[in-house]
């Protein structure tokens, strides 16, 4: 009991309320500013780097809005990703060559799936609804593979901007993910965040106060899934070629779940502190150890799980120092 | 807070729980129970444990569809109303095992229900907390509303209930064992905040075990045992009723009463029969 207390009242000092610590916060704008400047004085690998980055942020704040607010974990984001991609293959080949009609699609794209599919799978709880997103993920990959209209398994080719514009593509991308971080930030302080977080300390209660459960995972999941295909049709042209194994990685399914995790789930900061450290992370390894880069990349995931249970964004919080961080530790442990 | 003046006055239409019966595999938790709430009444829901009463909240709120009968408010039937519109319909509950929100702060969690309960829709973020603030300041949680709601002791965590049930402007409050380990003056204090709502016009069911606190504040009493009514009154009429001391303490205890009367009965026969009774001289 006075276990569990403790730990509430830790965690709640630390995450500093419904949007995360404010601190946190701060520090991730500061960050976006700054990654303006890449462009300017890089480009080629670093640049791609950094535009890495900023898409795996962009769908870590979709899955952060269902898994992080709503408690709902979902395995299927990267499913909203690769129908962005896709809308932006097929607008393409339809002659359309306009960037902002790309994210525009795309997100209108997926957000009508989102709501589609989230009417029957949201009335799910807990695992069923994880086992039922991975399904869905995986349907939608096999779907799209035997599709010869959006070029089956050999995938799409898209026209691109020549070399020196390729900056174009890296702001984009910015600004999806800035556009991403903002909407969770102005969400999460807005009704609508209270209702998502209610959903997940508790559902019955939640409906006794006046809250659909059903009605208002479906809202995160659609804004979720809007978040994922903006960034999915930023890819598709600055990729300049598109084919299911690309599109629907597990890499690209797994990794905005472990970036929210690590980097503090249900705050804002978060997701960006999370894609920041496991995308940068994994580029250095691979670079450092050509053949064992894995290794040593899974050893740093769980020392994180194990040493920071609420993700980084925590560090920033912790007063008291190691004292109230141990303390905080052992009231994870079961 | 301060007393009201003079009562306001109630809110909504009567409440009608008509031949409401409740299954669970074999067992009928409720059966055939009938009664009338009336606008602005305070009615008190007593048995003892396990007669039914958190069941028949249950059913009143619309956590449960009941096997049989109905719960009907203003024309509409409580079952067919989704649980999170309930609250809309006027109808605000407590939970007798409490379910705070316990990542939430004290102030958050009664938030949550200005934002989206009966007044929600016309309440801005802002005013949600505005109204958070006046409620805990009605049930004493103002000192601790920055708090995680899970730092509350039971005692604040029921006046937590009561403060969540209050944010969704309801006419009809049902209020599941609030009083439950709270001490002589919380009890007191609780008393005190029921009855200010009541003048305001809220219709309360209560249920409780504290015996005083209900007799003090019910204007109707409905006795529930093994899930049938078996009384309905006012307080005194009905803990004088045998059915309702049967209940309580089993039919021993009535048969013990019975006897215990009938010696009664005799000895007040006997002192009248006997001669005046004549004082021996005082002594000194």
């Amino acid at each position: 009991m006075s276990r569990s207390r403790t730990n509430a009242a830790l965690e709640r000092i630390g995450l500093g309320g419904i949007t995360g610590n404010p601190v946190a916060f701060a520090l991730v704008l500061a960050a976006m500013a700054l990654l303006l400047a890449v462009p300017l004085t890089h480009n080629g690998y670093v640049e791609l780097v950094f535009r890495n980055i900023l898409m795996y942020a962009a769908m870590a704040y979709g899955w952060n809005l269902i898994g992080g607010y709503c408690g709902y974990v979902s395995f299927g984001q990267v499913t909203f990703f690769g129908l962005g991609a896709y809308c932006a293959g097929s607008l393409a080949h339809g002659g359309i060559d306009n960037l902002f009609a790309y994210v525009a699609v795309a997100m209108l794209v997926s957000a009508i799936f989102a709501i589609v599919i989230g009417l029957p799978v949201l009335r799910l709880r807990g695992h069923y609804f994880a086992i039922a997103t991975l399904g869905i993920a995986l349907a939608v990959t096999d779907i799209v593979a035997n599709l010869d209209a959006l070029g089956g398994t050999g995938g799409l080719a898209l026209h691109q901007v020549d070399e020196a514009h390729f900056y174009i593509y890296y702001y984009a991308m910015w600004l999806v993910a800035l556009g991403a971080m903002l909407a969770t930030y102005f969400i999460a302080r807005s009704k609508l965040g209270y209702a998502f977080v209610a959903i997940r300390e508790n559902e019955d209660a939640a409906a006794v106060l006046g809250i659909s459960a059903t009605r208002y995972k479906i809202v995160a999941w659609a804004i979720g899934a809007m978040m994922a295909g903006a960034a999915g049709a930023v890819f598709a042209p600055a990729n300049g070629f598109i084919d299911p194994s690309i599109t629907f990685s597990v890499d690209s399914n797994v990794f905005p779940i472990a970036m929210t995790i690590l980097g503090g789930i249900g705050t804002v900061a978060g997701p960006f502190i999370g894609a920041l450290l496991l995308a940068g992370a994994n580029e250095l390894l691979q670079r450092t150890f050509v053949k064992a880069h894995t290794l040593f990349f899974g050893a740093m995931i769980v020392l994180i799980v194990l040493l920071l249970p609420r993700g980084l964004v925590w560090l920033f919080g912790l007063r008291g120092g190691a004292r109230t961080w141990l303390k905080s530790l052992s009231a994870f442990r079961a | 807070m301060t007393p009201a003046a003079s009562a306001a006055p109630a809110h909504g239409v009567t409440l009608r729980i008509e031949n409401v019966g409740m299954r669970f595999g074999g067992l009928w938790a409720l059966s055939e129970v009938s009664f009338e709430v009336e606008p602005g009444s305070v009615v008190g829901l007593i048995g003892p444990n396990g007669s039914g009463k958190t069941t028949l909240m249950n059913v009143i709120s619309g956590v449960y569809r009941p096997t049989t009968g109905a719960v009907t408010y203003g024309g509409k039937v409580i079952a067919d109303v989704p649980t999170h519109q309930v609250c809309r319909l006027g109808i605000a509950r407590t939970f007798q095992v409490v379910k705070p929100f316990a990542s939430l702060s004290v102030r958050e969690n009664v938030a949550v229900g200005a934002m989206y309960g009966r007044e929600g829709a016309k309440r801005s973020t802002r005013a949600s907390f505005e109204r958070a603030q006046e409620l805990l300041e009605v049930v004493g949680l103002a000192d601790v509303a920055e708090r995680a709601a899970s730092d509350l002791t039971i005692p604040d965590r029921k006046r937590l209930e009561v403060a969540k049930a209050l944010a969704l402007d309801p006419d009809v409050l049902l209020l599941d064992e609030v009083m439950a380990g709270l001490h002589a003056t919380e009890v007191d204090e609780a008393l005190e905040l029921l009855r200010n709502l009541n003048a305001r016009g809220v219709t309360l069911i209560v249920v409780e075990h504290l015996m005083k606190a209900i007799v003090s504040i019910s204007d109707t009493i409905v006795v529930l045992a093994e899930g049938k009514k078996i009384a309905q009154g006012a307080p005194s009429d009905v803990l004088a009723s045998p059915a309702v001391i049967e209940a309580y303490l089993g039919s021993r205890w009535v048969k013990r009463q019975q006897l215990v009367d009938a010696i009664e009965a005799e000895r007040i026969e006997a002192e009248r029969r006997k001669p005046p009774h004549v004082r021996p001289p005082e002594a000194g």
